[in-house]
């Protein structure tokens, strides 16, 4: 039996050790903004933050969360007040959508490190994929998120 | 309830009625086939007004993200003279098209998207606002005892402007419902909408797509539900001789092996692609764990021949069909004798490669049989297909089928087949419990049905002034049609456009031929597929063998075009990306054109490769012509992502085989394109022809990216491209 602090609650689960803290989330506590996608930390769709530090989910086993703190797109804000999320609404980012959890949670990472990123920030931070081609979308909310969290 | 037959060319039936307190209006297609006229008291488009005022607006259309959904609010709105983005979209019940003679699938079928060619559906969404609106409003008149002509109506809204009073829609619904009208309004026409085409509207969904509360077919969670995990032969074709099912039938959480195999095909030639792949099928508690049981399969699979198959061995033997003649041609003119004076002969061999979809949501589907009822969750493309399939492998009839709405995530495709569906029916059924079947990225990667694979020869004879008069093609292509029909002879749907279609290239003596060819794997629809790539390349190499300017050529081929959107296109996009700058050494322009679906697409790519052979794509012009635009920023969205899918399946995309086994297995080793290489794109509107054409703009931005990006690396470097993707060439220069 396992305790993880999740979004600001506890919750209890009984799985094995090795299971990735993605199908965690997913099949056994039914959280299922944090997406799958490749399953070898190659697409970042599972992109979730473990103690405030970006991790991708897939490859981050159940046994290493410890005490830590996750925080998953569920938590991200309340009602989806954090000014990233109100840039990828109003600049219409995403299309299909099913990378944006990861996207989101990857540009909330940078932004807590990098105040105002550069464009050469973005490139080498935000290397989730995204098959629809919402790029350009992203980099401009990026930067005018980071103008209103500055701000 | 009341009921009006709108019998102008539209042939509408209108219906009214009040469904749980709100205003339902029905817009039903009238056809000649009696059997619609007698189911006709059902749906088409549905429209509910609810008491809070929020319009609801039921369609057969599936929304995956492309926008399909806003176009259709707007279409309603334009009428309905409400806000666009209060409008609620449901996903009509394929269920219901069953039980009650096709009455939705009767406007425009189950298609993931939008395709304003169907000017009728348009009119139907547009009638049910126009129909609705006049019925609020004479409830409001007979409500205030004025004339309707007093009304207005905006905002969601009934005003009297005389005495000031206003209702809102939803204090009216009721009301409304019974409303009989003396005649239905006529919609508006074209160039008095103030709403399509002149406002951008925000995609209705995304708020759940950035909380994380949108329900993919990957997210849904049915009481007492198992998992399952796949792993097909991985040779496409092969069968299972044996496995050790001891030790995986042991492994934790394993509940059930599940066997399937092409031994019990249930499939029919339109549903072809779906059938059975020989598989291994381990069901457990949990995903996890039904995925380790699955990664600890040891089998011994029957490959026959396709063991065998290498990329080089396709390559050799579809390399040996280039140099054989082929009866399935087309002729014009008389190719033979004009090459025999042509003053310049241009002659060149291109190959495209098979290339995977990779939607981000892996495919997944889940099934609960029961022996009187099957309940799916399947993020499909193609939902009418899902419901032949289903209902082929179940045995049931379809209006015992239930398909739960899901949100898609990706397509491109690789949703239409609905082979993933197929065997989450099978494994329902042989498990009794509701199973959601999840393809692990590796699975997706080798069990493709990909963009087919095509060797391209072109010949062309230039006269004296250096333009061509005569032109050959033969293409050796992975045949999709071919794969449904075995006696299918003819000019391949995917594989052979724009060659034999789509184009308005004029050439006085031309002969086209094509060679369908099959391999051991499935080919399919892909976003933006065919031999553009081939085509707008080879146009390039005439273009300077003759000593033309590329734009100057492709004028001069399209001299004989019906459709004026070709020059106004072509036009738009040299203009805006200046074409024909001076630029340094090693960085130059590229162009390319193609017709798509219906919408006409040019584009420009400005790139630089350095001596040491590192390309960049700095920035991608792009010009269309759709006709008249619904949603601009929707279709600015559409040509970025089509641009940078197109990009994607340039620069490294590409499946190859070795042992009969696809080579790659995930992103490591299939890489899609990424922040850090997204050029700019600049989306230009001024190609636009207007009128009646409303064109979708979703696939059309692919195919020209490919060539104009290459022709652009010849301008640059001198390196002629033959073959894609780009990571295979040395593209370095001095």
């Amino acid at each position: 039996m396992y305790t993880l602090q999740i979004n600001g609650k506890s919750h209890n689960v009984e799985a094995a050790s090795d299971t990735p803290l993605l199908w965690v989330l997913r099949d056994h506590l039914g959280m299922t903004g944090t997406k799958f996608g490749c399953g070898i930390a190659q697409c970042g769709a599972c992109t979730v933050h473990v103690d405030g530090e970006m991790v991708r989910a897939c490859q981050y086993p159940l046994d290493a969360v410890g005490e830590s703190e996750i925080t998953t797109i569920e938590g991200l804000s309340p009602d989806s007040a954090h000014p990233l999320q109100q840039e990828w609404v109003a600049l219409d980012v995403p299309q299909c959508g099913y990378c944006q959890s990861g996207m989101l949670m990857a540009a909330v990472a940078l932004l807590k490190n990098v105040q105002k990123p550069t464009d050469d920030d973005i490139d080498a931070h935000m290397i989730n994929i995204c098959r629809c081609g919402t790029y350009p979308r992203i980099r401009q909310a990026i930067h005018r998120a980071a103008a209103t969290l500055k701000a | 309830m009341s009921q009006t037959i709108l019998l102008d060319r539209r042939k509408f039936l209108i219906t009214s009625a009040v469904v749980a307190g709100a205003l339902a209006i029905s817009v039903k297609i009238l056809t000649s086939d009696a059997k619609d006229q007698e189911s006709a008291a059902s749906f088409g488009v549905w429209l509910s007004i609810l008491q809070d005022g929020t319009p609801v607006l039921t369609t057969p259309k599936i929304e995956t993200g492309n926008g399909t959904n806003s176009s259709m609010a707007m279409f309603l709105c334009e009428e309905l003279d409400c806000d666009p983005s209060s409008v609620r979209l449901e996903e009509a019940d394929i269920n219901r098209d069953y039980r009650e003679g096709k009455v939705i699938s009767s406007t425009g079928g189950y298609l993931a998207w939008f395709s304003g060619r169907s000017n009728q559906f348009r009119e139907a969404v547009q009638q049910a606002g126009a129909s609705a609106r006049e019925r609020l409003k004479k409830a409001a008149a007979d409500r205030w005892d004025v004339a309707m002509e007093d009304i207005s109506s905006s905002d969601g809204t009934m005003r009297h402007a005389a005495s000031g009073r206003s209702f809102g829609y939803g204090e009216l619904a009721l009301a409304a419902a019974s409303v009989k009208l003396p005649e239905e309004p006529q919609i508006k026409k074209a160039e008095d909408w103030t709403l399509i085409g002149k406002r951008s509207l925000h995609q209705l969904n995304s708020a759940r797509k950035v909380d994380g509360s949108g329900v993919y077919g990957i997210d849904v969670q049915v009481p007492g539900m198992l998992y399952a995990s796949v792993l097909q032969a991985p040779v496409q074709g092969a069968q299972l001789r044996s496995f050790n099912a001891g030790t995986v039938r042991t492994m934790p959480g394993v509940k059930k092996i599940v066997l399937l195999g092409p031994k019990n095909d249930k499939s029919t030639p339109a549903t072809r692609l779906s059938r059975l792949r020989s598989a291994i099928v381990v069901v457990a508690d949990h995903y996890w764990n039904a995925k380790r049981a699955t990664d600890a399969i040891e089998a011994d699979w029957d490959e026959g021949a396709a063991g065998a198959v290498t990329s080089e061995t396709i390559r050799a033997r579809f390399r040996a069909k280039l140099d054989e003649p082929s009866k399935t041609e087309r002729r014009l003119g008389d190719f033979e004798a004009a090459m025999a004076i042509a003053a310049t002969v241009v002659e060149a061999d291109y190959e495209a490669p098979y290339q995977e979809h990779a939607a981000m949501e892996p495919l997944n589907a889940t099934a609960h049989f029961q022996p009187d009822r099957l309940d799916l969750w399947a993020p499909t493309q193609k939902l009418d297909t899902a419901m032949a399939i289903a209902v082929e492998e179940s045995g049931l009839k379809p209006e015992q089928i239930f398909f739960h709405p899901v949100m898609v995530g990706g397509q491109f495709g690789r949703r239409n087949p609905n082979d993933e569906t197929r065997q989450a029916v099978a494994i329902a059924m042989a498990v009794g419990k509701p199973v959601k079947l999840i393809w692990s990225r590796e699975e997706v990667t080798r069990q493709g049905a990909y963009r087919p694979y095509a060797l391209t020869r072109f010949r062309a004879g230039l006269g004296p002034d250096g333009f061509p008069n005569a032109w050959f093609v033969r293409q050796v292509g992975h045949s999709y049609q071919r794969q449904l029909d075995p006696d299918f002879d003819g000019f391949d749907v995917i594989a052979m456009r724009p060659i034999a279609t789509e184009t308005e290239y004029s050439f006085d003596n031309v002969n086209l031929e094509c060679h369908n060819m099959m391999t051991h794997v499935l080919v399919n629809s892909f976003r933006g597929s065919g031999a553009t790539f081939q085509v707008e390349s080879f146009i390039d190499e005439i273009a300077h063998a003759g000593g033309a300017d590329p734009v100057e050529l492709r004028r001069w081929l399209l001299r004989n075009a019906k459709d004026p959107g070709w020059l106004k296109v072509l036009n738009e996009v040299a203009e805006k990306s200046k074409w024909g700058k001076p630029l340094p050494r090693g960085r130059a322009q590229g162009i390319a054109i193609n017709l798509d679906h219906g919408t006409i697409t040019g584009q420009v790519a400005e790139v630089s490769v350095s001596p040491d052979g590192k390309l960049t794509v700095h920035s991608i012009d792009v010009a269309f012509d759709v006709g008249t635009v619904i949603n601009p920023e929707g279709l600015r969205a559409q040509m970025e992502g089509g641009i940078l899918f197109g990009l994607s399946n340039t620069l490294r995309e590409e499946i190859t085989f070795k042992d009969g086994r696809v080579e790659q297995s995930n992103f490591h080793d299939y890489e899609v394109l990424r922040m850090a290489e997204t050029p700019e794109i600049r989306v230009h509107f001024g190609g636009n022809t207007g009128g009646k054409k409303l064109e979708p703009c979703g696939e059309t931005p692919v195919p020209p990216v490919a060539p104009a990006i290459c022709n652009a690396i010849f301008r640059a470097t001198g390196k002629r491209v033959r073959s894609i993707p780009l990571k295979k060439h040395d593209l370095s220069w001095s």
